[in-house]
């Protein structure tokens, strides 16, 4: 009997040492069960998301104070708020740093330097030079950044969006993206009217290795390479291309469909793009560039984005990493990689 | 005797070597998910010109989840005059067709229903006579237990702009985890399949696969590579490995997550398992030699293929080697091996036996739903049941290696009620 007794204690014993590792298992297990990983049902990835959220807000909440006419007078006024409204045409100071995020019904005109976390206008903006925006800007119309300025987050306008030279910026969207000062932007030989498939049926030409297509050539296929591609300048491109490396547009080329890189895209002066431009490292765009057009909005993509002055980019611009535009003065490095590139 | 010990010591070798690779391989994918570059290039695709997609959703007695599909189809940030919705109903005995009509009713021209009277001879069979009545470019294929969220389309089509790319893959999430302890751990296995596995694939460059549903394909490319098979158990693995032979690009898109319906009972899990099962080890009949020696194929996208056409072989091979090891054993034999085997047989036991609970780990870091980590002890009896029914599915299989039934739509059981998924559109409510 004593044997058994011993022999039952051992087993519970047993049992017991060999769950105290499970309890926490268990723990979790009986305890309250868990939702589904969330996912957000409605977030539909739109660069106006926190405008559109933030005006929501400002809505619910009618009584929030309102902002004088000039921001100096708010500050010297009152206290530091984290959301204020302005209900008419809203004047900046130069160097004001705004304490919280700002709703403006009419437009704003911010000279030099000024800094802020998020601003929403129902009209224009226009921000001197040295602006720096923290996490979004989005403007009812045309929104005007002047150069050396900081655009962290989004930054999205449903006119213009014309963003200064030596601007750094993360992710713009609107249905025209100016960079610097732009003059005459060539629409290429058939961007102007451009409404046909963009994904068209077909295996691409694969092609093992470096290609160069010859200057002033006409290419009728989905190419894909999976070393470098150049494209020779003044090409015209029907479909699509892409590189496993680097791919070099030459001066004055155009392309249909979109342009894909698990490495580099440098375009040169004057090209046109139809479809996206995405890369795995950058993309850097010559001065006088077009991708997407008015009718059919386009996409940039890359960690690292640099833009010459004069282009001009329909849609979205985005790169995760950096984003800069830059003057065409050789100085940045830019515009001499390349012509490096392009050499 | 000392020969059947030689060949037995040599099972054993070959065995734990077999089982150390794909432990390898799970760490290789674990630490590159962790530490490594992540590939997402076409995520932030947000304005295109988006081309023509038609949505096929195959449904065989789902009265009880197809509203909340197609409502949430027709609820997609997509440009409505590009997307085609078209609901298959694969001879439902139940209300599946009359609510697909009246979806269409309503929208005409954008929900075309596919009627299959003749039907239920399999998923791939409902996607091929759909494919055959429409003609746009992108094909996207959701189950009609999903429901998508609305930026879900655009992130599935934006890869195909990449005119490299044949089939794009999204994210599946468990709708139901918290059901019971067996969806709570198939939430948990999902979540390293996905988060870790299928990234990883995609970060390394390998062979992210084509899941068969939350995904998409491109008719050149499905046409390319001889169209849907419909003899064949798993349509989605068996065109993964077509697609990369014939040199097109697959695409993991871990942003596209989707809701689906994972097994509650044990039973339902078991069938779903032995399927799978017998479905892999189908696909790697065919083509694992093919895909060898396709030497246009890269090299590590070769060994990728074989390894995860082979996943299922694992649990019989498995047995086999605690089979041999305890004949060894009992032979007293144990002591004879090399050292270089004994230390083989114990990295693996110390390490392999832990690299998918890492890689579950790991994923459960990444969703940020670290509390669930702990129940990683119990995913030892989900493995037990794997172990069974995949063991039962590819032993027959070994044997007879050829096809000998032909495919069942062998469905899930739906534990979700009639339109009780929030405020999904119905058919009444669009009346």
């Amino acid at each position: 009997m004593t044997a058994f007794v011993v022999f039952v204690a051992l087993v519970l014993l047993t049992v017991v040492w060999w769950s105290l590792p499970l309890l926490p298992a268990f723990q979790e297990w009986r305890g309250d069960m868990p939702g589904p990983l969330a996912i957000p049902a409605k977030h539909d990835g739109d660069a106006r998301h926190f405008a559109n959220r933030f005006r929501e807000y400002v809505a619910i909440d009618s009584q929030r104070p309102a902002l004088g006419t000039t921001a100096e007078q708010f500050v010297t006024d009152g206290p530091p708020l984290r959301v204020f409204v302005a209900s008419a045409p809203l004047l900046i100071d130069q160097d004001w740093v705004s304490p919280g995020d700002i709703y403006a019904a009419k437009s704003v005109r911010g000279d030099g330097g000024v800094k802020m976390r998020g601003l929403l206008a129902e009209e224009n903006i226009v921000l001197g030079e040295r602006a720096e925006v923290r996490r979004w800007i989005h403007s009812g119309n045309d929104l005007e950044v002047g150069a050396s300025s900081a655009l962290s987050g989004r930054a999205s306008a449903e006119g213009l969006l014309r963003v200064g030279e030596g601007t750094s910026f993360e992710w713009l969207s609107a249905p025209r993206i100016e960079f610097g000062r732009v003059s005459d932007v060539s629409s290429g030989p058939f961007l102007a009217g451009q409404t046909t498939e963009s994904v068209v049926a077909g295996r691409p030409k694969k092609v093992d290795g470096d290609l160069e297509i010859a200057a002033d050539s006409t290419f009728d296929e989905d190419l894909v390479v999976t070393g470098t591609l150049r494209i020779g300048p003044r090409s015209v491109v029907t479909r699509s291309l892409k590189s496993h490396g680097t791919l070099v547009m030459g001066d004055d080329v155009s392309v249909r469909g979109s342009v894909i890189s698990s490495g580099d895209v440098i375009a040169g002066d004057r090209c046109t793009v139809g479809g996206i431009v995405v890369a795995e490292r950058s993309v850097r765009l010559g001065s006088e560039n077009r991708v997407g057009t008015e009718r059919v909005l386009s996409t940039v993509s890359a960690p690292r984005i640099s833009v010459a002055a004069g282009s001009v980019v329909h849609g979205t611009v985005w790169a995760r990493g950096a984003g800069s535009v830059c003057g065409v003065c050789g100085v940045c490095g830019v515009c001499a990689g390349n012509a490096g590139a392009l050499r | 005797m000392n020969v059947v010990v030689l060949g037995l010591e040599l099972v054993l070798g070959a065995v734990v070597a077999v089982v150390c690779v794909y432990a390898l391989r799970q760490y290789v994918f674990t630490l590159n998910r962790l530490f490594g570059r992540q590939r997402h290039p076409f995520i932030d695709v947000r304005t295109a010109n988006w081309p023509d997609v038609t949505v096929l959703v195959p449904a065989r007695n789902e009265e009880a989840v197809i509203a909340h599909a197609l409502s949430a189809l027709l609820d997609a940030d997509y440009p409505a005059e590009r997307l085609t919705i078209v609901p298959i109903d694969d001879a439902s005995t139940d209300d599946t067709g009359r609510i697909i009509d009246e979806f269409a009713e309503r929208h005409p021209g954008r929900v075309i229903p596919v009627h299959r009277p003749d039907g239920g001879t399999g998923k791939a069979a409902a996607l091929l006579d759909a494919t055959n009545r429409t003609s746009s470019e992108i094909l996207v294929v959701f189950d009609a237990d999903y429901t998508p969220s609305t930026g879900l389309l655009k992130r599935l089509v934006a890869p195909f702009f990449d005119p490299e790319v044949g089939a794009v893959m999204g994210r599946v999430v468990p709708e139901n985890a918290g059901r019971n302890l067996l969806t709570r751990l198939l939430d948990l296995e999902r979540a390293g399949g996905y988060q870790v596995d299928q990234q990883a694939r995609m970060n390394l460059s390998l062979i992210p696969q084509y899941g068969g549903t939350v995904g998409g394909v491109r008719r050149s490319a499905l046409h390319d590579v001889g169209g849907w098979r419909v003899d064949t158990l798993t349509e989605d693995t068996d065109l993964t490995i077509r697609l990369v032979m014939r040199g097109w690009q697959i695409v993991y898109e871990n942003r596209a997550e989707c809701y689906e319906e994972v097994p509650e009972t044990w039973r339902a899990r078991y069938r779903q398992i032995e399927r799978w099962a017998r479905g892999h080890n189908e696909v790697l009949r065919r083509f694992g030699l093919a895909l060898a020696l396709t030497r246009s194929v890269p090299l590590a996208r070769r060994i990728d293929g074989l390894l995860l056409l082979g996943v299922f072989l694992l649990a019989p091979l498995m047995l086999l080697g605690w089979a041999v090891t305890l004949m060894l054993f009992y032979m007293g034999q144990v002591a004879a091996l090399p050292a270089a085997a004994v230390l083989a047989v114990a990295t693996y036991a110390t390490m392999g036996n832990v690299a998918a609970f890492f890689e579950i780990a790991a994923a459960a870091r990444l969703d940020g739903i670290r509390s669930r980590v702990r129940l990683l002890p119990l995913l030892g009896i989900g493995f037990f049941v794997s172990l069974v029914a995949v063991s039962v599915a590819a032993l027959p299989r070994v044997a007879r290696w050829r096809v000998t039934e032909p495919p069942k739509w062998n469905k899930t059981p739906r534990s979700r009620g009639p339109f009780a998924h929030g405020p999904a559109e119905t058919p009444e409510a669009i009346a």
